[in-house]
């Protein structure tokens, strides 16, 4: 019984054992012939390919019997940190692609053994977040997580931007991380342990604690900052204008989501049980209101401020603080169905998002430009490219008929179903202030003339195939949505929620 | 159900066809217009078709059995949401006597509005655009034909939605010198009424119930017009005192008035109609506008009939507003087009009013001539919106006080051109009379508008007044010399124009046609709202 105990702890980890160990081979090929050095990319997207199969493979384990893990073990191998982990392997996976596009990481040549390790590290990073079950092990995987990203938003070395990014993510990283250590310590305090299993109810408590509350917006800091939740947003902005657009994608969509999973699994700990199935929330001081409010404003200033943004990277900086409001709103309502939206919004965010930065790549290697004034007329001088861009945009506006407008419409519903009508308000308005800047790309796009006449290079059929995998399923879920719904419910059915 | 499905192809014909377009390419002018106008003149065909077997003493609206040529299919099933139990969406497209006159009207204006399109690239200078113009066009006739042919809640909204994209860019890149501003506007305009339409969609759904007994939340239209049907403990439910059934009442309402537009909601509508180009305009005032009339007898009248019965006189006053101020600010209007805008304005202000002369047990006079004005003025303004392109698309120009004495050198246009104003203001014996007679009659035996009636009357009076002084501006007086050499109608504009005129005649002589479509409809409508 001990025995098979340990085997099934040991047995939680194994996609990160494959990890870590792709990681030492990939130390060893830079360091030797340039021969194989030129081989990283291959043996790094073989590495996560085969962890995403045995993530697959052996999230047989919980589907066999309910529970066969202790609850208070500091990692878990659920339901929940399945679809996660599958989520964020998968982006790796087109994030490869993404960093062999990148002429900026590239033209640093030498260094892209280098580029390899520290992605690896915030794969392996991001793993052990998804299964977290306990605010130490969180804080670790977290760190694993943030280091790494640091340096990568700094790659490009001979540019001023990218220094001023990594220095800027550092200093507030390490002061989310302080602060976030402090709070875990009053928790601690309090309780009298780390375990996300022994924080039942504390987010609910009437009339709180003074230390818990502390501890808790202390966390709930920590996290927001990794997610980028105002008021704890203020590093994205400049991060992701100065790092390279692989990076930003990375920082903007897979390392979110691993955010958002540690985010989620607290919170929901926290709750108390009978208030996750009622989805109630008139009680005074407690989580969900917090969070309620973080919602709030984290949709308003990211699309208030997304208004107001030329450059590219930086307009979806912003535009994802503002989707982040929108999970951290499924977030706040407590309910089941709110945390069904939450891998649902996460998903199609994924591949729109994705998609979205992938124009802004492939654009930026024809025209090297993120300014959305230089993007005048490629409507007529790139149509497949602009016909992709309207596909995402109009998603990430939320709009039928594509998937983005699901992601929105489970939101609405786990909203107003648990009677939070102020958010739901909220929730609107935003959306209408979204669909603004949203629409202003594409009024660039097609509605205005190019200053310049020159014939710019066409694109590959690798690039448009790419591009059309990303696209076409918001098309094709946009109409018929069941699949992924019922994946996310399925595996939440089983996380026990 | 093994009848032919008439409005499944009638609905995604077009869209098939656009996904068929993109496969060919830009320079096959040719190909691309013939398969839109192929698509358009199957559609007028099946909705003849359709038209004559039609079973009159149908009424529909609140009861399935009265709906005709039902298709309906489990769209997406979902089992086992927490709290929701099973997430359904149905495919439920049917038909009654409400929805046939704005289908035969969308028929006609889509054809109206290919032929008239027939020339795109030369009248907007954009060389090779012919693709795309015609795809978005034959998406936005989905998107249009779905919005009146859905019962189920939740694809009405996508067809809602649908037809705001291809409109977008309709107008902002085919459209005037201010195109991208009011695209913009139409959209955020447009679109901040769907969000409401959505929450009170989304607040509707978690209410209803399949039947008291079938507990399965639904979107399902014709379930959320018995009010046995809610929750009684839910947010919509008429048992439960706290309900918020008057907002989303308010949300619907302000969702549809803007698509009217109803005042103060209506300051897109100059801005897109002057930009747009002429086919676009011409979809936008015959069909579009519609959308919003009809989706208030189509959903707010039966789901709330006792907010509509409390509102009644404030919703007839919007209509008055929307009738005296769109005239009044025609009157002062210099560009035509600026002028059929305000027109349009003012005329559906007088579909408002009709549909508002809601008296229990009193006669149908005002809802039925509401929607036969629906249909009326969607055919006349498309017509006025063609005779303003045939102008400008020779002149460009479009200023009341450049021309003058017109009739001299087209004569067959300004007899064109007379009939359409005369249509507009309602001269007897032109089809917007009767249905404006009808409208006046039923909101004047309503006692409690009979004073707004009265002061509507005076928009007839300004509607003669500005059609009648841009007559005169543009068509009398002294011919100027420079339009000396103006050709009088094409071929083609004679086929755009010719059908809808044939229209305005004969229903204004004899409009049973269009009304015994309507009759058992009216009449049950009005029992559903004033029982």
């Amino acid at each position: 019984m001990e025995m098979t105990n340990q085997l099934n702890y040991l047995s939680t980890l194994i996609p990160e054992y494959i990890i870590i160990f792709f990681l030492m081979v990939i130390v060893f090929m830079d360091i030797s012939k340039e021969k194989i050095a030129a081989k990283i990319p291959l043996v790094a997207m073989s590495g996560i390919f085969l962890a995403i199969i045995v993530a697959v493979i052996f999230s047989g384990n919980f589907y066999s019997t309910e529970k066969i893990l202790d609850p208070n073990a500091i990692f878990v191998n659920d339901g929940f940190a399945f679809i996660f982990k599958f989520m964020v392997l998968a982006s790796s996976l087109i994030m490869i692609y993404f960093f062999r596009h990148d002429e900026e990481v590239n033209s640093y040549k030498g260094r892209k053994g280098e580029f390899y390790i520290l992605f690896y590290s915030m794969v392996l990073g991001m793993l052990l977040l998804a299964s977290a079950n306990d605010l130490i092990s969180a804080y670790v995987a977290l760190e694993v997580l943030s280091l790494p990203s640091y340096v990568a938003a700094g790659f490009l070395k001979r540019d001023n931007r990218s220094s001023e990014a990594s220095l800027k993510y550092l200093l507030f990283g390490s002061a989310a991380s302080g602060v976030m250590l402090f709070g875990i310590s009053l928790i601690m305090l309090s309780v009298g342990s780390t375990s996300f299993a022994s924080l039942t109810g504390i987010g609910t408590v009437i009339p709180a604690d003074v230390l818990v509350v502390m501890g808790l917006l202390f966390i709930i800091g920590g996290f927001g900052y990794k997610i980028s939740m105002v008021p704890f947003h203020f590093w994205a902005p400049d991060v992701f204008e100065g790092s390279p657009v692989s990076v930003t994608t990375f920082l903007s969509v897979s390392s979110k989501i691993a955010g958002v999973a540690v985010f989620a699994r607290f919170v929901l700990s926290s709750i108390s049980p009978e208030l996750q199935t009622a989805g109630i929330l008139d009680l005074g001081m407690n989580i969900n209101s917090i969070l309620v409010f973080f919602s709030i404003i984290t949709m308003t200033v990211g699309n208030f401020t997304a208004i107001f943004q030329t450059n590219m990277k930086r307009l979806l900086a912003y535009s994802s603080i503002g989707h982040i409001g929108f999970i951290v709103a499924a977030l706040a309502c407590g309910s089941e169905n709110g945390m069904l939206a939450i891998p649902t919004y996460l998903l199609i965010y994924t591949l729109m998002n994705f998609g979205a930065f992938l124009v802004i790549l492939l654009i930026k290697s024809r025209i090297n430009s993120e300014d959305i004034r230089d993007y005048k007329g490629l409507g007529y001088k790139m149509p497949f490219l602009s016909v992709m861009m309207v596909i995402f945009m109009v998603s990430l506006a939320g709009l039928p008929p594509t998937a983005g407008f699901w992601a929105k419409f489970y939101v609405f519903t786990a909203i107003m179903e648990s009677k939070l009508y102020l958010l739901a308000i909220a929730a609107i308005f935003n959306t209408v202030v979204a669909v603004f800047y949203y629409f202003r790309i594409l009024k660039t796009l097609y509605f205005e003339k190019s200053d310049s006449e020159e014939v710019l290079p066409i694109l590959s059929t690798g690039n448009k195939t790419v591009l059309a995998l990303l696209g076409v399923p918001l098309l094709i879920l946009g109409i018929y949505f069941s699949p992924v719904i019922e994946l996310a419910r399925e595996t939440l059915k089983i996380a026990g929620f | 159900m093994s009848q032919f499905p008439y409005l499944s192809v009638l609905t995604f014909l077009p869209l098939i066809a656009a996904l068929a377009l993109i496969f060919v390419p830009a320079e096959k002018k040719n190909s691309i217009r013939y398969t839109a106008l192929g698509v358009v003149i199957i559609q007028v065909l099946i909705t003849v078709v359709m038209w004559m077997n039609f079973n009159f003493s149908l009424a529909g609206i609140n009861d399935i059995n009265g709906y005709q040529f039902i298709e309906k299919f489990d769209w997406i099933v979902l089992t086992g949401i927490p709290l929701i139990g099973t997430f359904k969406i149905e495919y439920f497209l049917g038909l009654d006597g409400l929805s046939m006159p704005m289908v035969i009207l969308s028929s006609i204006i889509a054809f109206i509005a290919v032929i008239s399109s027939w020339n795109i690239e030369d009248s907007t200078h954009k060389p090779n655009s012919s693709k795309g113009y015609f795809i978005l066009l034959m998406i936005l006739n989905t998107g249009t034909l779905g919005v009146f042919l859905a019962l189920d809640f939740f694809m009405f909204y996508i067809f809602w939605e649908l037809v705001l994209l291809p409109m977008y860019f309709l107008i902002g890149i085919w459209g005037g010198p201010r195109r991208e501003y009011a695209a913009i506007k139409f959209f955020i305009y447009t679109l901040a009424g769907s969000v409401l339409i959505l929450l009170a969609i989304i607040g509707l759904y978690l209410s209803a119930y399949e039947s008291p007994e079938f507990k399965v939340h639904t979107f399902n239209m014709l379930n959320m017009m018995d009010a046995a049907n809610f929750k009684p403990d839910s947010v919509m439910s008429v048992l439960n005192p706290g309900n918020f059934r008057f907002l989303a009442f308010l949300g619907l309402f302000i969702g549809f008035a803007i698509k009217i537009p109803l005042f103060p909601f209506h300051t897109w509508l100059p801005d897109a109609h002057v930009e747009a180009p002429t086919p676009i305009s011409v979809v936008l005032a015959g069909v579009l506008l519609k959308m919003g009339g009809y989706a208030i007898l189509r959903i707010i009248y039966p789901i709330f009939p006792e907010q509509v019965q409390e509102w009644m006189w404030w919703i007839a006053c919007l209509g008055m507003i929307n009738i005296v101020y769109g005239a009044y600010c025609a009157l002062g209007q210099k560009d035509f087009k600026k002028l059929i805008a305000y027109s349009s304005v003012s005329h559906m202000g007088f579909v408002v009013l009709g549909i508002a002369a809601l008296a229990k047990g009193g006669s149908t006079l005002g809802l039925t001539g509401g929607v036969l004005q629906m249909f009326n003025h969607g055919t006349v303004t498309a017509m006025l919106f063609l005779i303003v392109g045939v102008i400008y698309e020779r002149t460009h120009k479009r200023g009341l006080d450049d021309f003058g004495g017109l009739s001299v050198q087209m004569p067959m246009y300004t007899g064109i051109v007379t009939l359409a104003f005369f249509a507009a203001f309602g001269l007897p014996g032109l089809s917007s009379f009767v249905s404006e007679l009808m409208i006046f009659i039923g909101a004047f035996s309503t006692e409690s508008i009979r004073t707004l009636t009265i002061i509507s009357a005076i928009g007839i009076v300004m509607g003669a007044v500005y059609m009648l002084r841009a007559l005169q501006k543009i068509f009398l007086g002294k011919p100027r010399e420079e339009y000396n050499d103006l050709k009088d109608l094409t071929l083609r504009e004679y086929i755009m124009f010719v059908p809808l005129a044939i229209i305005v005649i004969i229903f204004g002589i004899y409009p049973t046609p269009m009304l015994e479509i309507m009759n058992s409809s009216m009449t049950t409508l009005l029992d559903a709202v004033m029982k």
